[in-house]
């Protein structure tokens, strides 16, 4: 992990670290996190290895939902790995399924060795907007749920997304959390709602309040709850 | 009677959020304070809770009704978009957002 001392002075365009715990840092300039943790939870290796696949074909994509809040210390699980990736056609789609597969991945509603059957689910799901669903060696949780882009929120979250290493290694990219936290408000469940509080609260450093504010605006939530906090 | 049941649901909801919200704001506390000590403790939590799961999850029954839970998880939620969706529409008819764009070709 870079040291904070050694970089907060800041270049212009080298990177300007803030701690916001002893193992998380925050990369103002560079928009990325740095993680240190001693084990990897199942859902940090599932997410690992998917967004390898992806990142081995140049699929853009970004992480989103409740694993972002837990990959930085929500004491919460989850049964699924959400992933938005752009839009891609079918071929594509069958040969991420090949990469998949080499890296120990199933598909849920299809069979993943089956190129007819990868078309079938592609046109009967993905082209529909509907998301698909993965299992790691198997787990059924955590599973990954994927689907294309096909609104604003998820090009944004593409296009804006943050890079995360993980103990040193360029792991995933996830939404930019200002989206995050205020998509979270909308959603509104106690459980969502408790996840945007927790990011809000360890992010606030380093979160752009102008966005925030925005995104609250574009969505229609009320952001009290992260006052409150 | 109506009336009373909704306010005393309403309070309840209330008074569940304040806890919900709390209880999130401490969490992020201990991540601050804890650092790698908090990972370690909740990643042990949330290994053994994996390990439970795993084992409830040989039971074909208890595999088979989990898969049709996620289903049921992804429909509602597609839902939830959906209507996300149309209000998008709607806000960004009366105020167009510049940020607001489909996304660009890759490596844009």
């Amino acid at each position: 992990m870079p040291s904070v001392s050694g970089k907060s002075g800041g270049e212009p365009g080298e990177s300007e670290l803030v701690a916001l715990a002893g193992n998380v840092l925050f990369d103002t300039l560079g928009r990325r996190v740095y993680v240190e943790k001693a084990t990897l939870s199942a859902e940090d290796t599932v997410a690992f290895a998917f967004a390898g696949a992806l990142e081995a074909l140049g699929i853009r994509y970004s992480v989103v939902a409740g694993y972002v809040s837990i990959l930085f210390g929500r004491s919460r699980r989850s049964d699924d790995i959400d992933f938005i990736a752009e839009p891609i056609g079918e071929d594509r789609f069958t040969a991420l399924c090949a990469e998949l597969r080499n890296r120990g991945f199933s598909l849920m509603q299809g069979d993943i060795n089956l190129v007819e059957s990868l078309k079938r689910v592609y046109r009967g799901y993905l082209s529909r907007g509907l998301s698909v669903r993965f299992m790691y060696m198997n787990l059924v949780i955590p599973n990954v749920e994927f689907k294309l882009a096909r609104n604003p929120l998820h090009a944004f979250s593409i296009e804006n997304s943050i890079e995360v290493f993980l103990n040193g290694k360029r792991a995933f990219r996830v939404a930019p959390l200002e989206l995050q936290i205020a998509y979270k408000l909308y959603l509104g469940s106690d459980k969502d709602v408790g996840d945007a509080v927790f990011l809000y609260e360890l992010f606030k450093p380093v979160l752009k309040m102008e966005e925030l504010n925005r995104w609250c605006a574009v969505l229609g939530v009320d952001a009290s709850a992260l006052k409150g906090a | 009677m109506g009336e009373e049941l909704k306010r005393m649901v309403e309070e309840d909801r209330r008074i569940n959020l304040k806890a919900v919200i709390r209880d999130a704001a401490w969490n992020a506390e201990m991540v601050k304070k804890l650092g790698a000590k908090w990972f370690e403790l909740r990643d042990r939590w949330l290994n053994e809770a994996q390990e439970r799961d795993m084992e409830i999850l040989k039971d074909p029954k208890a595999r088979s009704a989990l898969l049709k839970a996620l289903a049921a998880k992804s429909e509602v939620e597609r839902l939830k978009e959906e209507e996300l969706e149309r209000r998008l529409k709607e806000t960004l008819k009366t105020a167009p957002r510049a940020h607001l764009k489909p996304l660009g070709p890759p490596g844009a």
